[in-house]
């Protein structure tokens, strides 16, 4: 019966919300076919398959070494050129997907965790905790973020977890922000009044009424910040504090090719461009997935 | 005036703050600054001799005492690499990550005013989608891939400008336009916003119903209260900048902060990363604070 009378309010509200989105003209909910939207989400599509399975896709392993192809440009057996120890880079590319994924992706859930945690709980309680929380928030963020990432990294040992959890901790209290500004929101609504009132308990009241709203919101924040990782790693691996492996990482591919742009351009040019497709990719789909789930909202 | 001075306490507890963060950083967290610059197979005697060099065999709250009253006393130390004192070495070379920030932030601010405009009054059309695209684009570029493809255009294949080293203006050219174009972008985007936001407001219909030419309700009116939060971007902007330095003048080879760090992380110089990230964030916190106070003597109807 409580669980009942607990869930009612919610499905009210949702009821209701139905009912405010049929008024809606109808066009604005559907998925409009962007061309842009098709295109980023192939690129996202097709950099996953490159993280995940690049014997299937790259022409040569990474480790291919021909003595004889050092630093040729574009040509049909390299089709992005070759690199200055007879790589190709196309390969490396591939390959380098990987790494510079793991780092987004790893980077983006840390900074969803930690500061979605603290975030809600600076929103849910607020008063003396909610206001401390802020004031450190603050400080953390009046640090311009790469040299926090530069402190950090330096302080720790560089290997691939420090590297994600580094970018994940620098970025965790832009998510809390969020969080916290969201809950707040929900918060007032009727219908966690409706709950308290009929003596659900905190804990309760969050995982059902309060999480459950910010998913959508959640989703967004977590596209644009796998974008920002990615920026950030590789930003960390051009300076020198990423991880050198046998299978390089874009940023670090592009410090190497930085050493070659007068005698060979498409070195440092095509792993960039692979980062900034990528990266406006994500931030299209993040876009377009914000614009989706808000309907009402200013983005149109 | 109580507001200013309520405002510069705030500051100050950022600035403490800060300061104390960015020593919890280094000299709390796990890794042993001792054994990560002595490297890892170093014999035990040699990591003990220099973590006793750094005073870590005392304990955290001294430590953190000595850290403090070396600020106060302008002493950040000596660099671990070439023994010289870190504040003096700083000093020297802030001057070129001024030039270069505020530079950069100058061309961001008038590109970003003008394109935003621009966006914001062909708002739907091919104009607007062009700029949107074009600034999408850029924001999206790792900072040093866009000074790569600048250094490739204009230095190696048109040989119309310096890629590297500063002294000369010339030489300050490909920098300034990798940041200032890069950080446009987002203020493109704030402009647009800013300017249909207010270009809705019942004053505008007012001028609208007055009369007044477009351009005039446009030029005079509207975007003097757009730009009211271009003024807090800038804050932001300048913050991000002294952060983007560290790639920006490694790629340009220019003798500023962010090199500093660049190269003091390579050879794990702490003292020295130390003390320039606490020059860079303490700028930044001073103009942050300095835009606050600005903005509300801009808009006076501001009270924080």
């Amino acid at each position: 019966m409580t669980l009942h009378a607990q869930q009612a309010p919610s499905r009210a509200w949702f009821v209701h919300q139905e009912a405010e989105a049929a008024k809606q003209p109808k066009p604005r909910l559907q998925w409009r076919v962007d061309p842009f939207m098709i295109v980023a989400g192939l690129i996202a599509t097709a950099a996953l398959l490159w993280a995940l399975a690049p014997g299937w896709f790259a022409p040569f392993a990474p480790t291919d070494m021909d003595p004889q192809a050092i630093l040729q440009a574009p040509s049909h057996t390299h089709l992005l050129g070759s690199d200055h120890m007879g790589r190709d880079v196309f390969s490396l590319i591939i390959y380098g997907a990987r790494q510079s994924m793991m780092v987004g992706v790893g980077s983006a859930v840390i900074s969803l965790l930690i500061g979605g945690f603290i975030g809600l709980v600076a929103g849910y309680l607020g008063g003396a905790v909610d206001l401390v929380t802020m004031r450190l928030i603050d400080i953390w963020l009046s640090v311009p973020s790469t040299l926090l990432v530069i402190i950090i990294a330096t302080a720790l040992r560089p290997n691939l977890g420090n590297v994600i959890l580094t970018i994940g901790l620098v970025f965790a209290p832009h998510v809390a922000r969020v969080m916290r500004s969201l809950v707040l929101s929900i918060k007032s609504r009727p219908f966690v009044e409706a709950s308290r009132a009929i003596g659900s308990s905190h804990l309760s009241i969050i995982l059902r009424h309060i999480l459950p709203h910010t998913l959508s919101q959640v989703l967004v924040t977590l596209t644009l910040q796998v974008a920002f990782g990615m920026l950030m790693g590789a930003m960390m691996s051009f300076i020198g504090l990423g991880v050198v492996q046998d299978r390089p990482d874009w940023g670090f591919l592009l410090n190497q090719g930085r050493s070659y742009l007068t005698t060979a351009w498409w070195f440092a040019t095509f792993p960039g461009l692979a980062i900034t497709l990528l990266v406006i990719s994500l931030n299209t789909l993040g876009e377009a997935l914000r614009r989706r789930l808000d309907p009402r909202g200013k983005a149109a | 005036m109580a507001y200013v001075l309520k405002r510069l306490a705030a500051a100050a507890l950022v600035v403490f703050g800060t300061v104390t963060l960015v020593f919890l950083i280094l000299y709390a967290l796990p890794g042993d600054p001792a054994s990560l610059i002595a490297g890892d197979d170093a014999p035990p005697a040699v990591i003990a001799r220099i973590r006793i060099q750094l005073g870590a065999d005392q304990p955290l709250w001294a430590q953190y005492l000595y850290y403090l009253h070396g600020l106060v006393t302008g002493d950040l130390g000596r660099s671990f690499l070439t023994g010289e004192p870190v504040f003096g070495r700083l000093a020297a070379q802030l001057p070129a990550t001024l030039e270069l920030t505020f530079l950069s932030a100058g061309v961001a601010i008038v590109l970003g005013v003008l394109l935003g405009v621009l966006s914001a009054v062909h708002r739907g059309d091919w104009i607007d989608n062009l700029i949107q695209t074009i600034t999408m684009t850029f924001t999206s570029m790792p900072e040093f891939w866009r000074g790569i493809l600048l250094i490739l255009i204009f230095s190696v294949w048109l040989h119309w400008l310096p890629a590297i080293g500063n002294g000369d203006l010339a030489q300050l050219v490909l920098p300034v336009a990798c940041m200032g174009v890069g950080h446009a972008g987002v203020l493109t985007r704030t402009v647009r916003n800013n300017v249909l936001e207010v270009i809705e407001e019942p004053f505008v219909a007012t001028l609208r119903g007055k009369g007044l030419l477009e351009g005039a309700i446009l030029y005079r009116h509207v975007l003097r209260s757009a730009l009211i939060p271009v003024i807090t971007t800038f804050g932001m902007l300048v913050s991000q900048m002294l952060g983007g330095v560290v790639v920006i003048e490694t790629l340009f080879a220019r003798q500023g902060l962010g090199r500093i760090i660049a190269e003091s992380v390579g050879s794990k110089d702490i003292p020295m990363i130390q003390g320039a990230v606490l020059f860079a964030a303490l700028l930044s916190v001073t103009i942050t604070v300095l835009v606050d106070l600005s903005y509300r003597w801009i808009d006076p109807r501001i009270t924080l």
